[in-house]
């Protein structure tokens, strides 16, 4: 935990840094009397952010050095769910490119497969029942029952 | 006011009316039953399908995915000591051990669904009455009361939704931040755009909501119930309906609950976990045979239970009369109510009033759906709780994609979805809290226009905010929200110093 706070609160501080530098640009154009322009509000915020971020980093470190043991890792990299949970980031990734190109039925009868491989199912006929079913099911609850859009790709 | 019912009524009571509602209720119990599925999820999931809905019923459904959710819940804490969300926690207690201990499974759901159906029904008849005076009210606020309150609401939930006060503040400086984004009205300057037409509009609410709520929270999912099988429901119930007695025996507990529910509901920051254990301890403190409870007391199940339900209608009171969302669900339900054309706050009341009594009807029926879907269909519901993970996860991500797309219709909003779900993953296991930043995200417009215009009204000067006294004191609570944790624990933590070395 005091690891990824600390990760974390220098992140925040950066952005709050640059949030700062980009606000300073901003065009304040009329405006009427007593109104602070378009910068101040986002810079309050990033001053705010920098600050409580800067408490939490302060705060991690004085538990850091009170502490007598090192804690365990909040996420462990190398458990079978984390992996699974990362194989999926890319899956996703995958799956919004693929809808973009080839539409709905394509990507998720792809998708759906590549998600319960990874999740460890190998029964064929499970993988294909759900995937079908899935993509039957939002099909038509969104395109035909609620005459929803849904992505049609631009290969098809 | 009595035509106003009335236009709400027929609002209500039209065959795609009340279609959306048992929609919305079925919905929300079949998410309430899956353990790992909060209502906050199904509600974020469910958000794009009711704004492709025609006129109110959007509105109509969303209320009732609110309702069944919370106590959809209840199902599985009674018939394998897993609660399906955090609310029915405390339902475990007494209703798993009636269900297995007792052998009573039916007795204690029947228990829960009456108990559930008239903390519901309380809690909308508190919101029938309490809007109208609390409106009335607010219509005195200026802009300075608006942001004051807008500040008490963000900076009470950021106070107790995370572990560390820090963390929640930091979440909604975060949220706030992000509502900048996109073009500032005041003046037409472009902020934080980076020249993309695509930000110029603000960043949209829906993929930050779903990659936060529902997105990130199946990849916790995945993660920590990686290769668990979850526990089936195998008892078969012996009845469904509750008997006289039981009734009558907890009939003042319902009462209590209800009440307590409905108090806590309408505080900003609070939730349905808070109001069920309130309730079972209260329960539990005024019941002439204590020592029954853990171990399958009826009043034990119901208390939890009228209690967790009866937040729906408290947690509408401030929403629908001031436009402060106590918490994540009415935030997302707030968020669902502009997006649909009704803002919530003051004028609501005196401008749409049957808009209001449409959803406190709205509301009122969900309840009533929800006690006959769980009488009549519970045996279903205890067996949708066995759909195994790997069925689940998949069904829900695809929600979550195609959800995003159908708002605007754009690849965009799916790779902020993305980016936010994966970010929420991780944020949510440094112990970050998501709703103060979905609250941030949703207010912060709220919050800057009233600055602004506050500063504007009184020619640039800042003690305004301090020189009336309703924006005053929601500011000093607002502060003391977030400096009453920081003070306790330190003197919390000198007594017990004290304490040491006197012991030595």
């Amino acid at each position: 935990m005091r690891k990824y706070n600390a990760i974390i609160s220098i992140i925040l501080i950066v952005f709050g840094a640059v949030g700062i530098f980009l606000s300073l640009n901003f065009e304040a154009r009329g405006g009427n009397v007593g109104d602070p322009g378009a910068a101040f509000w986002p810079i309050l915020l990033c001053c705010g952010l920098i600050f409580t971020s800067g408490l939490l980093l302060v705060q991690t470190m004085l538990q850091g050095r009170k502490a007598a043991e090192p804690e365990e890792p909040l996420i462990d990299y190398r458990s079978a769910g984390v992996r699974c949970v990362f194989i999926i980031f890319g899956i996703m990734i995958a799956y919004a490119i693929l809808l973009y190109y080839f539409g709905f039925i394509p990507a998720t009868l792809a998708f759906v497969v590549a998600t319960m491989l990874a999740m460890g199912e190998r029964r064929p006929v499970w993988i294909g029942l759900t995937t079908v079913g899935i993509t039957g099911f939002i099909y038509v609850l969104f395109a035909l029952i609620m005459n929803v859009v849904l992505p049609k790709g631009i290969f098809l | 006011m009595l035509s106003a019912i009335t236009a709400g009524l027929a609002l209500v009571i039209t065959p795609m009316g009340l279609l959306s509602i048992l929609g919305g209720v079925l919905c929300g119990i079949f998410v309430g039953v899956m353990p790992g599925l909060s209502s906050v999820m199904g509600m974020s999931i469910m958000l794009p399908v009711a704004l492709s809905m025609k006129g109110n019923l959007g509105v109509l459904m969303m209320l009732g995915i609110f309702c069944g959710s919370i106590y959809g819940g209840s199902i599985t804490a009674i018939m394998i000591n897993t609660p399906g969300t955090a609310n029915s926690a405390a339902t475990c207690l007494d209703g798993y051990p009636m269900a297995h201990k007792y052998h009573q499974p039916g007795r204690a759901i029947s228990i829960s669904t009456t108990a559930s159906t008239f903390g519901g029904l309380f809690s909308a008849l508190m919101l029938l009455w309490t809007s109208p005076i609390l409106a009335s009210f607010a219509l005195k606020f200026s802009a300075q009361e608006s942001f004051a309150l807008a500040l008490f609401g963000i900076s009470v939930v950021a106070s107790v939704s995370s572990g560390n006060v820090l963390k929640g503040v930091i979440g909604a400086f975060v949220g706030l931040l992000l509502a900048t984004i996109g073009v500032d009205i005041t003046t037409g300057a472009y902020r934080f755009t980076f020249g993309t037409v695509y930000l110029t509009g603000g960043i949209s609410n829906i993929p930050v909501l779903i990659g936060l709520f529902a997105f990130s929270q199946g990849l916790i999912n995945i993660q920590e119930n990686f290769g668990v099988e979850r526990a089936r429901v195998s008892q078969k119930l012996e009845r469904v309906l509750p008997t006289r007695e039981d009734v009558r025996t907890i009939f003042p507990t319902l009462i209590r609950s209800s009440l307590i529910g409905t108090v806590i509901g309408a505080i900003p920051g609070t939730g349905g976990d808070i109001a069920a254990w309130v309730g079972y301890n209260e329960a539990k403190r005024w019941s002439k045979h204590p020592e029954k409870f853990g171990d399958g007391a009826p009043d034990g199940i119901a208390a939890p239970e009228a209690a967790n339900n009866a937040i729906s209608g408290g947690a509408l009171i401030p929403l629908l009369s001031l436009s402060i969302p106590g918490d994540a669900c009415t935030a997302i339900m707030l968020g669902a109510l502009m997006m649909l054309g009704i803002t919530p706050g003051p004028l609501l009341m005196s401008e749409s009033p049957d808009k209001v009594y449409m959803i406190v009807l709205g509301l009122f029926f969900a309840n009533v759906f929800m006690g006959l879907c769980g009488f009549s269909g519970i045996k279903l519901f205890a067996k949708i709780s066995s759909v195994p993970n790997i069925i689940l996860t998949p069904l829900i991500f695809v929600f979550c994609f195609v959800g995003t797309y159908a708002v605007n219709h754009t690849v965009q909003d799916i790779y902020l979805m993305i980016v936010c779900g994966i970010l929420g993953f991780f944020i949510i296991k440094a112990g970050f809290s998501i709703p103060p930043i979905i609250l941030g995200l949703i207010l912060g417009g709220i919050l800057e226009k009233n600055f602004r215009r506050s500063l504007v009204l009184s020619a640039g000067d800042w003690t305004t905010f301090f020189t009336r006294p309703i924006s005053c004191t929601f500011i000093v609570i607002a502060f003391l929200s977030l400096f009453a944790p920081l003070i306790l624990s330190t003197f919390k933590k000198r007594r017990a110093d004290q304490a040491g070395r006197g012991a030595e």
